[in-house]
C-alpha cells in the first residue's frame, strides 16, 4: 500500500536509515499514533529490519502505537506536583473522561496521560493541555477546564468539518 | 604487547583483546551468560564482572569493576582479578538478581548454586520467566542470520523479546538459532503436524520432507534460505542431514 504523508516524510529525509527517529516523530505527528501498515512501509523503504522499526517506536514515549486522542492531557505527577496533589486531579480527570490513565476516549477526542515533570514544578500541580501549561491545578479547576474544552470542542469539530 | 598480571599470572597480550579473550587463552574461568565467540558482545549479563587495576602514574592501582566480555585490554600493566572476595561477592548478588528473574531455569540456579546462592532474597514477578534479556537470540538472528525478525521491545520492566507487533514474522524463517543460543532454554521449539513452531515469535513453518528417507529435513523456509545463500542443486538442499552426507560421500568417493 503507498501511503502518500510517509512518502512525503521519508523523502524530506531522503531516505536516509539514521533519520529513522526523525523521521517516526513526523509520521506520530501526522497522524497521531504510528500506524502498523506504515512501519512496515517505512521498514521496507529504508531497508531497516521491521524489528528494529518496530523497537524504537516501542522504546520512546513520544511514540504511540495505539492513536492518541485530538487532544492530549498531560498531568504531572513529578514530586513537586505530586505533593500538591496531582494525583488526585489524574484521578479526576479519569472520572470526568471515564479513561484510564493512558487511554483514550472511545471518541478519539481525548487521551489522558500521566507524567514525570514538565519542568515547572514551582507552578504544580501542573497540568498540561494540547501544549499549554496550566498551573496551581485544583480538581475543580480541571474540571472547569474539560468543560470548556468540551464547548469549544464542538466548535472544533466544525472547524474539522471545515477542513475536510 | 602489554603485560598483565591476571589472578597473580604474568602474561603478555595484544592490545584490544578482551580480558575475557585473554582469560580462555590462559585458562582462567570466567564464567558468562550472554556472550558468544561468533557474535559481538554486549554485556548484559554482568556475569563475568571482574576488577582491573589500571596503574597511574604515580604507581597505584586504580581498580575498577568492568565486564570482561568487553572489556578491551589497552594499559600496560592491566593488574585484573577474576576471584577477588569483592569479584566474587559481585557476582554472587548479580546471580541473585538473576535468580530472583528466573528462579527456575536450570542454567542460573546451577550457576548461582556454583557460587554458593540457593536462594533469591528478592521476590519473584513470574516464577515460569527463564528469559534474562540478554539478547544472544536477536543477536543472533541478526548476525549470523541476517534476518533480524525479532528484537528486544520496550523499556525497564515491560522489555521483552518479541517478534514485531507480538504476531507471527514474515522474517522468521524458523531456523533455531535462537533457541540454540538462548543460555537459559528460554525459546520453545515443537513439531506439530509436519510444522516447526516457535512458540516464542508466535512462528509456525512447514517442515520439508527429506526426498531420499522421508523424515523431516527441516523448514522449508530454511532450506530454500540455504539454497539461496550457498548456491546449492535442488537435489542437495532437499535431503536431511544424513542422507546429505551419505550423498556427498558417495560423490566424494566416485569422483576419487
Amino acid at each position: 500500500m503507498e501511503d502518500k504523508k510517509a512518502r512525503e516524510i521519508l523523502e524530506h529525509y531522503k531516505y536516509e536509515q539514521n533519520q529513522l527517529i526523525h523521521i517516526l516523530q513526523d509520521i506520530q505527528t501526522e497522524y497521531r499514533y504510528l500506524p502498523r501498515e506504515t512501519l512496515s512501509f517505512v521498514s521496507r523503504e529504508l531497508k531497516i529490519p521491521l524489528s528494529r522499526v518496530y523497537s524504537v517506536g516501542n522504546f520512546y514515549n513520544a511514540f504511540s502505537l495505539k492513536p492518541k486522542g485530538r487532544h492530549l492531557i498531560s498531568v504531572c505527577l513529578g514530586t513537586a506536583c505530586h505533593v500538591r496533589g496531582g494525583k488526585r486531579i489524574s484521578e479526576e480527570i479519569e472520572r470526568v473522561l471515564n479513561v484510564k490513565s493512558g487511554g483514550t476516549t472511545p471518541d478519539q477526542e481525548y487521551t489522558l496521560e500521566t507524567v514525570n515533570c514538565v519542568g515547572a514544578c514551582a507552578l504544580g500541580p501542573v497540568i498540561v493541555v494540547d501544549g499549554k501549561y496550566h498551573g496551581q491545578m485544583t480538581s475543580a479547576k480541571a474540571k472547569k477546564l474539560l468543560s470548556a474544552m468540551k464547548d469549544s470542542g464542538g466548535n472544533g469539530k466544525n472547524g474539522k468539518n471545515k477542513k475536510s | 604487547m602489554l603485560k598483565v598480571t591476571i589472578d597473580g599470572i604474568e602474561a603478555e597480550a595484544d592490545k584490544e583483546i578482551t580480558i575475557l579473550q585473554l582469560a580462555k587463552k590462559l585458562g582462567v574461568e570466567i564464567p558468562t551468560l550472554c556472550h558468544h565467540d561468533a557474535i559481538t558482545t554486549y554485556g548484559a549479563c554482568r556475569v563475568c564482572t571482574v576488577e582491573a587495576g589500571i596503574p597511574r602514574s604515580d604507581g597505584k592501582l586504580r581498580v575498577r569493576m568492568v565486564t570482561a566480555c568487553n572489556y578491551p585490554i589497552r594499559d600496560n600493566g592491566i593488574v585484573i582479578n577474576t576471584k577477588s572476595e569483592r569479584v566474587l561477592a559481585n557476582r554472587r548478588m548479580i546471580l541473585e538478581l538473576l535468580l530472583a528473574r528466573c528462579p527456575n531455569a536450570k542454567k542460573i540456579k546451577d550457576l548461582a548454586a556454583e557460587y554458593g546462592v540457593l536462594k533469591s532474597r528478592f521476590p519473584s514477578e513470574n516464577p515460569e520467566e527463564e528469559c534474562i534479556l540478554c539478547g544472544l537470540c536477536t543477536r543472533v538472528c541478526q548476525e549470523i542470520i541476517g534476518k533480524s525478525a525479532i528484537s528486544l521491545v520496550g523499556r525497564g520492566f515491560e522489555r521483552k523479546v518479541l517478534a514485531p507487533f507480538d504476531e507471527p514474522s514474515q522474517d522468521c524463517i524458523a531456523c533455531g538459532a535462537c533457541a540454540y543460543i538462548c543460555p537459559t532454554g528460554a525459546i520453545k521449539i515443537e513439531i506439530e503436524d509436519g510444522k516447526l513452531l516457535i512458540k516464542n515469535w508466535k512462528t509456525s513453518r512447514e517442515l520439508a520432507k527429506c526426498l531420499i528417507c522421508g523424515e523431516y529435513a527441516g523448514p522449508e523456509a530454511v532450506l530454500q534460505y540455504i539454497k539461496e545463500k550457498a548456491a546449492l542443486p535442488d537435489d542437495i538442499y532437499l535431503l536431511c542431514d544424513k542422507c546429505r552426507r551419505k550423498k556427498l560421500q558417495k560423490e566424494l568417493i566416485a569422483s576419487a
